[in-house]
């Protein structure tokens, strides 16, 4: 394979369609000249059917070697394909007007045939004159069907071409929340060994095993979960409660806890760790930030199919940078890419002094 | 011998777990008293005035006042503890040295790397006081190195070599990674001392053995320990002058 052309399979008419096609145009040519016959009330009707029905079949198989040749050009340009078509189509119909010439003219004529040759005889006309008027009128007719199978050739290539859109997109909107996973602080992971190694060092063993449980519990949430796979409301916050919960150990008088999820909300689906930077960023500017206690409410309500999630500090302390942090982005992008209009984040200073973001997105159920 | 004297400590941290963890590894150090815990800068400031302590164990990420705001402050003052930061940050190290910081640990810190962190700063508080008119060239390097903060001395680097966003400081068979451009890096080195010679790569001037012509005519330093550094055409006139003297 060359390395313009990448290992993209070539999209081929349906084959059944081809098919069907050839037959379905040869037999419109029998029907319509058999009919053509009985309303003329021509002579030899079931005779000349016969040698219509042999033509036809020839007719077929020169079909059948045009799409052979076709086939083997699929995927070239459309140009390309309709030179192919006019140029094979000229042999293609030559070929079919010697089995017609033949059949009519040269197996056993019937008296008509011998008849028109006769005349043709004496008008000087020669067998190779009449072969040529035979192929003319009949490349017009294998033009078209090559003409036919070109079109379908390319309606199967757009329909694949589709496809491979859609699929690209799936896979890239996947790629996408991939990358904007919720990575684990690193910061956070050493704080927390350093208040374990300091309760087992103060012989605290009690709290130290508490905490090395949700410790491995929130890890293992956080490293194992699918982030493009959506989560129940009340494990999200359940694992939010378990990141505080180790948090409150650091800080133990100086962090609460709030959290409101009216039970009817509980298996509310959303994206799993959603939650996660929004919470870590109000223990890192709210809770570090100040020396007095602060209270981190989670609350979740709905209203009219939408789910408002929201989390709320408290902290009163010197102002922050006012930009979005690299976490609020991380979340408004997932939510972007997972909901497209349809859900929001919004945040900023409450009239207390504190912080709170607000997430909207519509409320969705397991099915 | 006489004992030394204790080495009176304060410990600063806002986490009274990361507190209580200190005083205990520091109730293990020989020579080593802990003369007070503070939960912030301000008050480690407070508690500085009240005991003149001899070691500042101290976070660096701590509400209102934080561990830099301590080591500024701590500037204007005449007398000026030995300065340990202590911290789960390591990318404060490089801002840690410009403070003039005695060690940089990470935490959680092992007892001996405390302990080896103690006996820097004994050494520099018995040792003859700084000059006052230190060399305005670099002297060491602070490099994150398997999970700590190691000081590497200028005087030790064989060359440099920039990888990526990243110079690499070879160190006899070791090397350590600093972030850090090759310009800046150039213009905080020695220049006695060190010279460019490729658009990535410096060398320390006493570890040139030779300079040789490769077979298809470039420039060529021979080190010390017998490695071959290209010169760089734009540095080649810098290089023949260096080895004419």
């Amino acid at each position: 394979m060359s390395a313009e052309m990448p290992d993209v399979p070539v999209a081929h008419a349906d084959r059944r369609m081809a098919v069907l096609s050839v037959f379905v145009f040869w037999a419109l040519y029998f029907v319509l000249n058999t009919l053509r016959a009985v309303l003329m009330h021509s002579p030899n009707q079931l005779d000349m059917m016969l040698r219509r029905g042999v033509v036809v079949a020839g007719g077929i198989a020169v079909t059948f070697i045009l799409y052979a040749l076709l086939y083997r050009f699929e995927g070239k340009s459309m140009r390309t394909m309709l030179t192919i078509v006019f140029v094979s189509a000229l042999p293609a119909s030559f070929l079919y007007a010697l089995t017609n010439f033949a059949v009519f003219y040269l197996v056993a004529p019937m008296a008509s045939s011998i008849e028109e040759m006769e005349k043709m005889r004496a008008e000087n006309i020669g067998m190779w004159s009449v072969l040529l008027e035979l192929a003319v009128n009949w490349y017009f007719f294998l033009a078209a069907w090559a003409s036919l199978y070109v079109a379908l050739s390319y309606a199967a290539r757009s329909v694949h071409a589709e496809r491979r859109a859609v699929q690209y997109r799936a896979e890239a909107q996947t790629a996408q929340l991939q990358a904007l996973r919720y990575q684990v602080n690193p910061h956070f992971l050493f704080n927390t060994l350093n208040s374990l190694a300091a309760l087992v060092l103060n012989h605290r063993t009690g709290e130290a095993d508490r905490m090395i449980v949700n410790l491995a519990t929130f890890f293992r949430t956080s490293l194992a979960t699918d982030t493009t796979d959506d989560v129940a409301l009340a494990d999200e916050i359940e694992i939010q409660r378990l990141y505080l919960d180790i948090e409150q150990v650091r800080f133990p008088d100086r962090l609460a806890v709030e959290v409101d999820l009216p039970p009817a909300l509980a298996a509310a689906r959303v994206p799993s760790l959603i939650l996660q930077p929004i919470v870590e960023n109000a223990i890192k500017h709210g809770v570090a930030r100040v020396a007095t206690r602060v209270t981190v409410a989670i609350r979740a309500a709905a209203s009219n199919d939408v789910l408002r999630l929201s989390v709320e500090n408290d902290a009163v302390g010197p102002a922050v940078g006012t930009g979005v942090g690299v976490g609020l982005r991380n979340v408004r992008s997932r939510l972007e890419t997972r909901f497209a209009g349809a859900a929001s984040c919004a945040y900023g200073p409450t009239p207390a002094g504190g912080f709170r973001v607000e997430l909207t997105m519509p409320l969705q159920f397991d099915a | 011998m006489p004992e030394p004297r204790p080495l009176r400590t304060l410990i600063v941290d806002d986490e009274p777990l990361a507190v209580e963890r200190l005083q205990i590894l520091c109730a293990d150090i020989a020579g080593l008293e802990v003369a007070g815990t503070a939960i912030d800068g301000a008050g480690a400031l407070r508690l500085i005035d009240e005991t003149a302590p001899d070691v500042l164990l101290i976070d660096i990420q701590m509400p209102n006042v934080d561990g830099f705001a301590v080591a500024e402050a701590l500037q204007e003052r005449s007398l000026r503890p030995a300065l340990i930061f202590v911290t789960a940050y390591a990318e404060y190290a490089v801002e840690a040295f410009d403070v003039a910081a005695t060690d940089y640990l990470l935490k959680p810190v092992g007892q001996e790397r405390l302990a080896r962190a103690i006996a820097r700063a004994r050494a520099q508080l018995e040792g003859p006081p700084r000059p006052a008119t230190a060399s305005p060239w670099i002297t060491e390097f602070w490099v994150p190195h398997r999970g700590e903060i190691t000081r590497v001395m200028a005087r030790d680097i064989d060359f440099i070599e920039a990888e990526r966003d990243y110079m690499r400081l070879h160190v006899g068979a070791r090397s350590f990674m600093l972030h850090q451009t090759i310009t800046e890096l150039e213009r905080k080195l020695d220049p006695d001392a060190f010279m460019r010679i490729h658009r990535s790569v410096i060398v320390r001037k006493d570890r040139v053995t030779a300079l040789r012509r490769t077979g298809g005519g470039a420039l060529e330093l021979h080190l010390r320990d017998g490695r071959q550094l290209r010169v760089g055409r734009t540095y080649a006139g810098d290089a023949r002058a260096f080895i004419r003297g």
